[in-house]
């Protein structure tokens, strides 16, 4: 469950975000709509605490993120939530195996090599664990980084753009791998202007950001 | 706490950025290899001094003349046994003789349980002969007359700087080819069984001879000492300017936005490290870097000092001594003090610009 309240966050003299007031239940799959620029990729930060609102209430899973020290905020990041980059961001003179297993490093969980084999099994990656990231093509550096935030199985999802640097294959596949996600009940988030997202079953609501407002 | 998983995983960072610690592995060693040479250097001639001063008798006594030491005659030496407390006095002979045709001077300290046709040189001079053909013999030339003495013995190379430099002759010769006086010697050694009373004794010698320099054996230490704390103090301030510079510069490449760097703490901060657990990673893989240079450096410095006695770094030291050993001696204080003024800004130059990025916005880092 995620609450967000009167949330505003400004840049300098820029206002990112503002008046966000957003319930998204458990289980849900959302799609942020909007042109860049429209504080998508804002919102989706401040959901996974890599930023801090100016403003405003946001809970997480009954955390109250908006002003968690960075101890807690990077345990509940860890935790709760699977990122997905556009850009992957993955680290690329590592192998695929080291970089998935990376949130593992800092959790606290048990059974870390097998979390780790069930992600690379369920992302498809498992052939390419000891390859060199930076050899890997589009597809399966994004299929690297989707284990890598599943790895510690969290309840939400979020990914930015995920399509962006894939071609049509690999995009339809990652549509896939949302349904399965969907199937497990993950709270599923996606920022996105690629209309491949349009009209889909799996999805639940469509909420569209324009100059840092929901507008409907 | 340091975790497991946090350490090897450092571990693997580490390995991947290998080439970019090359550099700074590179400067460190070089750094420590030279600061724990010379400290190796300072450390051994002071050692081997301090050695020779403690073979010495407590209180040793000098003749000077406008401020230079001169020789002192045996009428002294009558007088100064009276002095209650004294049990021996006798006169020594230390100089030197000048080498013409090798442009060098010669130490020369006289003995009185060798021969007068025969000597004993040290490994330094042993070669030094040699090379101009006196492998058995040196002939002396003093007052037109011909001095040949033969070489009876070497002392081992491994003896320390100062008999490795000196040739020692019978009492008489040495006196002859120095051009002093039967009555003559170069100082006297006074012999006090009571340790306590040698301060009251000096003092009594120099209120009765105020021509003469008396000297203690605490005071030659005190002296010696003095002198590398002065040579030491000199070095130190030229090193730390170096270190200083060297820091800044570290500092300076490593915060001028090494962006693949600052993106990779930022992914590990999207995957829940704390600002903590990335100064953990940085520490380990810098501490690593750091402590295996330093140790590598300073294994380095003890082959080239003390096994290949130090070619270049020597001639700044002992230049008139051309083949020396380096008595093997390690001051762990001084190894402290390299560690202290190395490592720990290393250390610092790193961890910070890492924590500023760490600390910094993860979104706009990723971006």
């Amino acid at each position: 469950m995620i609450k967000i309240k009167n949330l505003y966050k400004s840049y300098d003299n820029f206002e990112a975000l503002k008046d966000i007031n957003l319930y998204i239940k458990k289980g849900e799959t959302i799609v942020l709509k909007g042109v860049s620029g429209s504080g998508k990729s804002t919102l989706l930060s401040i959901i996974a605490s890599f930023s801090k609102p100016s403003s405003g209430d946001i809970i997480v899973n009954n955390i109250p993120i908006a002003k968690l020290p960075d101890i807690h905020s990077c345990k509940y990041r860890n935790e709760n939530i699977g990122f997905i980059f556009q850009s992957f961001n993955l680290i690329e003179d590592l192998s695929v195996k080291d970089n998935i297993y990376a949130p593992l490093v800092v959790s606290s969980i048990e059974n870390k090599d097998e979390a780790l084999i069930k992600a690379m099994k369920k992302a498809n990656i498992s052939h390419k664990k000891d390859e060199l990231v930076k050899n890997l093509s589009g597809g399966e550096k994004q299929r690297c980084a989707i284990a890598r935030a599943i790895v510690l199985n969290p309840s939400i999802i979020i990914a930015d753009e995920p399509t962006a640097s894939l071609d049509r294959k690999n995009s339809l596949d990652f549509i896939d791998v949302i349904k399965e996600f969907k199937k497990d009940g993950k709270t599923i988030i996606i920022s996105t202007h690629d209309t491949i997202f349009d009209e889909q079953d799996y999805v639940n609501r469509y909420i569209n950001i324009q100059d840092g407002k929901i507008i409907n | 706490m340091l975790n497991k998983e946090l350490f090897l995983f450092s571990i693997k960072l580490l390995k991947k950025d290998r080439s970019a610690h090359i550099f700074s592995m590179f400067i460190f060693i070089f750094i420590v290899f030279i600061l724990a040479s010379v400290l190796f250097i300072s450390s051994s001639i002071k050692f081997d001094l301090k050695e020779s001063i403690s073979a010495q008798n407590q209180i040793i006594i000098f003749k000077q003349k406008a401020g230079i030491k001169t020789q002192i005659d045996e009428s002294y030496i009558d007088e100064i046994i009276q002095i209650t407390g004294v049990a021996n006095v006798h006169g020594k002979i230390d100089g030197y003789y000048y080498f013409n045709t090798a442009k060098k001077y010669l130490h020369i300290v006289g003995d009185e349980n060798i021969d007068e046709n025969n000597m004993i040189v040290g490994d330094s001079i042993k070669s030094l002969l040699e090379q101009y053909y006196y492998k058995d013999y040196f002939n002396f030339y003093t007052n037109g007359k011909k001095y040949k003495i033969n070489i009876k013995n070497t002392l081992n190379q491994n003896t320390n700087i100062i008999s490795n430099d000196i040739m020692i002759l019978n009492n008489i010769t040495a006196s002859e080819v120095l051009n002093f006086t039967d009555d003559e010697y170069s100082y006297l050694e006074v012999q006090v069984p009571n340790d306590s009373e040698v301060d009251y004794i000096a003092l009594n010698i120099k209120e009765k001879f105020p021509q003469l320099l008396v000297s203690t054996k605490e005071q030659r230490l005190s002296d010696l000492e003095n002198l590398f704390y002065y040579k030491g103090g000199i070095f130190l301030i030229v090193y730390i300017v170096a270190l200083i510079s060297f820091f800044i510069l570290l500092y300076k490449q490593i915060s001028s936005v090494n962006s693949v760097e600052k993106k990779q703490i930022a992914i590990l901060r999207s995957l829940g490290f704390s600002i903590n657990n990335i100064i953990k990673i940085k520490f380990i893989q810098n501490f690593l870097v750091s402590i295996f240079s330093y140790i590598f450096a300073v294994c380095l410095a003890y082959i080239y000092v003390f096994i290949l006695n130090a070619p270049l770094l020597k001639n700044i030291f002992v230049a008139n001594i051309s083949n020396i050993s380096f008595t093997p001696i390690i001051d762990f204080n001084i190894l402290i003090v390299i560690f202290l003024f190395t490592v720990v800004p290393f250390l610092l130059a790193i961890i910070i610009p890492s924590w500023k990025s760490a600390i910094s916005d993860i979104n706009e880092a990723l971006k």
